[in-house]
């Protein structure tokens, strides 16, 4: 315990020793320590030190690099945020000096748009174009207002150029491809000046640039930045979005390339990485040919359609005509009845109920037209009661010899003439038509009062008075040829059928009678061409078509008259040429229709 | 390629236009000088196979009624300063714009052009100063608009001072 005591006594007095050694040897040492040590342990005197030193270091770590911007940034936003949410007045107060010049530029530069497009509405109302624009509208169904605005905005971007704005030097240029441009380094340089020269000359503001210059429809829109300027050269009137794009462009290049454009020293090399973005200012939209013309083709087309539509038309009425009068002659046709047509692109058909000793239907409507329409025949046999036709029925049915004459009355067959009597005998058979027979004005020319007298040697012994017989009988058929060729008749224009001609009609039947009587006795086959003309009015087609109705007209009544029809020929000759080939003034003469007997021995 | 800005100096009728008329690509017509008050020219020149592209701007000349525009010169990477042979007071004006510029393109490279070298019999400059001007370092060169005389040179001298 005592032992304890001592040892403890020692120890503080080598404590004690050593202070004092400590004090003899870093008294003032010791002392500044202490301080330091209150000052670092001491929060108020430290912050005071820092705060002596703070902008210094601020501005120092800056020049190296910009970590405390990236720092602070968070800090920055945040107080900001909580600033305005707790009270926004001192950022208003604050902002309030700039806010007002901020939102004056954004308005003008709309209104400035909006102006361009409306001063070229004003400028177009009561133009041409104008009027072309309004009738667009009304066409498509658009308001004015979107088509003026749709046109108005056609424009081209022809050249970008990106320059220093201290030295005027090309920094970087682009051009659309079909612009047409001056040396791009020079156009800087000189754009430079004159900007340079409007600021200088005018008394403007401090800051404020030129930000375009006008030349007819061509616009220089200039977006300056700090290092360097945007110019583009704009054909017509870029829509509204376009210059933000400038001004965002301008804003990439200098967020990219700021310290090369700082510290520019005449080589471009560093800023054609850049070039992209100048390359999506050249921006256009241009009216293309197909929406130039986008009115004007559907009218185009629409008049060729109805001109074709016009054509095809007047061509099927045309056609269409064509076949109903073909219609018209078959149903005029004596021993033909028309039932039904069928005019269709396809398929033609005629339905018709045909008297077979009638002429057919191919024959009455003519080769041509045959050729013309093709039409399918549907045809069904009669017996149709036509005078006509039952006369030439009973022609075909009873054989009659040239010196008997058929005549119809109210269903009876009048037989006038002489005959023999075996033909006379076998009168006994009716046609179809024929209710009752006639035959008090025929007479029997043989009477056989003996059965010898039956044999026909002693006509054929007897040649004398036959020969002098058929040389009269031969000189009356030429009597009656040159009559027949001298029978003319005519035609009111356009026309193909007769009008009160039937005396000259009856004289006619006279003639051609008498003479196929005649022909009958001599034993010649007579023909007769009936040949129809045309005047040279109208197409040939028509005179054609003319002629040939009109000479079947003529074939019509002959056989009307019971004539045999198969005797005769109708041409259609086309346009009559006079006999002395010179043209003739009356041009009835040339519609009409001759006769010509053509008489062959059998 | 290197885009370097020059800006010809002098008083009005030395020959600035004249003197770089034959040497340069130009687009715009001369009656910018009293309209805008310069005319921008281009001239390409290679320096130790360097192609340099310089960009002229030829500044009207300066006199009692035509002041010199300053906003002209910013961004100039090198002077042509020209001088009338014939005309003393023409040096002297020289010497006034070179002092003008000063203060603002202390670094910035120039030459000098005596011009009218082929009258140089009507010569009436103070050949003393061009001589003191010369020791000081200053490149002067002796040039003829009419011959060419030393023209090529000044653009050579000029681009070599401004690359270096």
């Amino acid at each position: 315990m005592e032992r304890d005591q001592v040892d403890q006594t020692e120890t503080a007095e080598d404590e004690r020793s050593l202070q004092r050694l400590r004090e003899l040897l870093f008294g003032d040492e010791i002392k500044r320590l202490n301080n330091l040590q209150v000052t670092i342990e001491d929060p108020s005197q430290r912050t005071g030190q820092v705060a002596g030193v703070l902008a210094e270091a601020i501005e120092e770590r800056n020049s190296t690099d910009d970590r405390i911007k990236e720092v602070l940034q968070p800090n920055i936003e945040e107080a900001l945020h909580d600033s305005v949410h707790k009270d926004p007045r001192p950022l208003t107060e604050a902002l309030f000096p700039i806010i007002g010049p901020a939102i004056r530029r954004s308005v003008a530069e709309t209104l400035n748009g909006m102006f361009r497009s409306f001063n070229q509405v004003l400028e177009n109302s009561l133009s041409f174009r104008s009027l072309r624009w309004r009738i667009e509208a009304w066409r498509t169904g658009q308001s004015f207002s979107q088509v003026v605005l749709l046109k108005t905005l056609v424009y081209q971007v022809e050249q970008v150029f990106l320059i220093h704005q201290e030295s005027g030097l090309l920094l970087g240029h682009v051009q659309a491809e079909n612009a047409i441009v001056q040396d791009p380094d020079m156009v800087s340089g000189m754009l430079t000046a004159i900007r340079d020269f409007i600021t200088d000359s005018f008394a403007v503001q401090e800051g404020d640039q030129l930000a375009s210059l006008q030349l007819g429809d061509l616009t220089v829109l200039v977006r300056p930045g700090p290092q360097a300027v945007l110019a583009a050269a704009v054909r017509g009137t870029p829509p509204a979005e376009y210059s933000p794009l400038l001004s965002e462009t301008i804003e990439s290049y200098h967020r990219l390339y700021k310290g090369v454009m700082e510290n520019y020293d005449g080589d471009n090399s560093n800023l054609e990485g850049g070039k992209y973005l100048l390359e999506n200012c050249l921006q256009s939209q241009v009216i293309d040919e197909e929406s130039n013309f986008s009115y004007k083709k559907p009218l185009l087309i629409m008049v060729v359609g109805l001109l074709l539509l016009g054509f095809w038309w007047l061509q099927s009425w045309s056609e269409e005509q064509e076949w109903k009068k073909g219609l018209a002659l078959l149903d005029a046709e004596p021993g033909i009845v028309l039932l039904r047509d069928s005019y269709d692109s396809d398929e033609k058909s005629i339905t018709l109920l045909v008297d077979p000793v009638a002429q057919t239907p191919e024959q009455v409507v003519g080769e041509e037209y045959m050729s013309d329409f093709s039409p399918v025949w549907q045809q069904r046999p009669y017996a149709s009661l036509e005078e006509s036709i039952v006369l030439k029925r009973a022609h075909s049915a009873l054989k009659p010899p040239s010196t008997v004459k058929f005549s119809l009355k109210d269903s009876t067959l009048k037989i006038v003439g002489t005959a023999n009597q075996s033909w006379i005998n076998g009168l006994g058979n009716l046609v179809p038509g024929v209710h009752n027979l006639d035959v008090t004005e025929l007479k029997a020319i043989d009477v056989p009062a003996k059965p010898v007298v039956k044999e026909p040697e002693p006509v054929i012994k007897q040649p004398e008075p036959a020969k002098i017989s058929e040389l009269s009988l031969k000189s009356k058929l030429d009597k009656l040829g040159k009559e027949l060729t001298g029978i003319s008749f005519f035609f009111d224009q356009s026309v193909a059928r007769l009008q009160d001609e039937d005396e000259k009609l009856q004289h006619l039947m006279r003639v051609l009678r008498e003479m196929f009587d005649i022909a009958g006795s001599l034993e010649q086959d007579l023909r007769v061409e009936i040949v129809a003309y045309a005047d040279p009015v109208g197409g040939s087609k028509l005179n054609r078509w003319l002629s040939q109705n009109r000479a079947k007209h003529l074939l019509g009544k002959i056989g009307e008259h019971g004539l045999p029809v198969d005797k005769f020929k109708a041409i259609g000759g086309g346009i009559w040429v006079p006999p002395d080939g010179a043209a003739d003034k009356e041009l009835w003469r040339y519609r009409r229709v001759d006769f010509k007997p053509l008489l062959n021995k059998d | 390629m290197i885009n370097k800005k020059i800006c010809m100096l002098g008083s009005f009728s030395v020959g600035k236009t004249s003197l770089v008329r034959r040497f340069i690509d130009s687009l715009f017509s001369d009656k910018y000088h009293t309209t805008v008050g310069v005319k921008v020219d281009k001239k390409q020149i290679d320096i130790d196979g360097q192609a340099v592209n310089l960009m002229l701007w030829d500044l009207a000349g300066e006199d009692e009624f035509n002041k010199l525009q300053m906003s002209f010169l910013r961004g100039s990477s090198g002077f042509l300063i020209v001088i009338d042979g014939t005309r003393a007071a023409t040096l002297d004006k020289a010497l006034e714009l070179h002092q003008r510029i000063s203060p603002d393109f202390s670094d910035t490279p120039f030459v000098m052009a005596l011009n009218k070298a082929d009258l140089k019999d009507q010569w009436e400059l103070d050949m003393d100063k061009v001589n003191s001007l010369m020791e000081q370092g200053w490149s002067i060169f002796e040039t003829s608009a009419k011959s060419g005389e030393c023209v090529e040179e000044i653009f050579q001298q000029l681009s070599r001072a401004m690359l270096g």
